[in-house]
């Protein structure tokens, strides 16, 4: 788990050229996961895709399928994974969900 | 007997940029950073706000506005924690909400047929940094610059000053963000020129909004308009010209020089009732 705030390895980044969101996680046995967020719709559900050991799963979600807490997510979809993240990027990435468009990581022609 | 009519006292539209934090604990002298300081100073002890609105260019949900309703705020980072040019320092920032005021604006904008609700948000860097270098922490009313069109950003705008108004409270509304905000082609080196259509598109903007015409930004040139990618498509501005009822705004600083990013700072005084009903 990532305890150590490493702001050369964000574990939350904003990509304002693909116009993507990407987390990057970790599970109690090490295993390391990817939640890009691809898209946010017009009623605020979100396309993501989530990559981790023996998974890859592209699914449409709701603000409410996210339960945070001060270092960890959980997915209503996916309920037996626990990830782990730095809790400055917990909330970074909580934000995200809610609505924030941070400054970009890689900066694009727009934001978003 | 009700409470005293509530009053908006004055709408302002700001830098928002992590950088003036840095430049505020560094004592710089910056336009940028001595407008926010001389507004904080004027919120407190010349207008003596009970409260401000705040809302964050970089809260942009899609499906309506939202306001948060809490009674404490966190600020949460969402600017690039490294080095400069591409990241910033840690800051923090807390305040008190105002989920009386809040509540008041939620049940205003629905009466008026705004799509707004609640939700617990927080401070992204788009409000807190403003809100800290100000130097205040009044109670505060985060609310969203929502994906919305104009014309609902200057409906919310207007159900903010009545809410405002019929609160009893007085009140400051803050909407930051920038003018040309391609932070892709942005430069910390000293001697690099403004680019030219950055030029164009600050020149026609602060004309427009110097003169009570801010809701006329939108017929700025299209090819203008893409070319500078203002921040959260100047619907900071368009909930003010609703919230003021089109007050011209006072230039209070304009920055374009360094960066590909045009940092105006305007004050907007609040036009009379009368004005808004014309």
């Amino acid at each position: 788990m990532n305890t150590q705030l490493d702001p050369l390895n964000p574990d939350f980044i904003y990509d304002a050229v693909r116009k993507v969101g990407t987390a990057r996680a970790m599970d109690k046995a090490g295993g390391k996961w990817v939640l890009e967020f691809l898209d946010r719709l017009d009623d605020d559900s979100m396309a993501i895709e989530l990559t981790g050991p023996g998974l890859s799963k592209k699914m449409i979600v709701q603000e409410q399928d996210f339960h945070f807490t001060d270092n960890t997510f959980t997915l209503k979809p996916l309920p037996a994974l626990q990830a782990f993240m730095h809790p400055v990027y917990v909330k970074k990435m909580r934000g995200f969900v809610r609505g924030n468009i941070p400054t970009p990581d890689i900066a694009g022609s727009s934001l978003p | 007997m009700g409470s005293p009519r509530g009053q908006l006292l004055m709408s302002y539209f700001v830098p928002n940029g992590s950088y003036l934090m840095e430049l505020a604990e560094e004592g710089s002298n910056a336009s940028q950073v001595t407008a926010l300081q001389a507004i904080g100073k004027t919120i407190v002890e010349d207008l003596r706000a009970d409260a401000v609105i705040i809302a964050s260019p970089h809260w942009q949900p899609k499906s309506q506005f939202f306001v948060d309703a809490g009674d404490l705020h966190e600020s949460f980072h969402d600017y690039v924690l490294r080095p400069a040019p591409f990241g910033r320092r840690f800051f923090t920032y807390v305040a008190p909400g105002d989920p009386f005021l809040a509540g008041a604006m939620l049940d205003t904008g629905r009466a008026a047929g705004v799509k707004v609700a609640h939700k617990q948000y927080g401070l992204d860097h788009g409000a807190f940094c403003p809100l800290k270098v100000m130097g205040i922490r009044l109670p505060t009313v985060p609310i969203s610059v929502s994906r919305r069109s104009v014309n609902e950003c200057l409906e919310w705008g207007a159900a903010i000053r009545r809410a405002v108004e019929e609160s009893g409270k007085r009140v400051v509304l803050i909407a930051p963000g920038n003018l040309c905000h391609r932070l892709d082609l942005r430069t910390e080196k000293q001697t690099d020129d403004y680019f030219t259509d950055g030029v164009e598109f600050d020149r026609q903007a602060i004309e427009l909004v110097t003169t009570g015409r801010t809701r006329d930004l939108e017929k700025i040139d299209r090819r203008l308009w893409t070319a500078v990618a203002p921040e959260a498509d100047c619907r900071p501005l368009f909930i003010i010209a609703g919230a003021s009822g089109d007050a011209p705004g006072r230039l209070m600083q304009y920055q374009g020089a360094i960066y590909s990013v045009g940092d105006a700072t305007f004050a907007f005084e609040t036009a009379s009732t009368d004005k808004v009903l014309a």
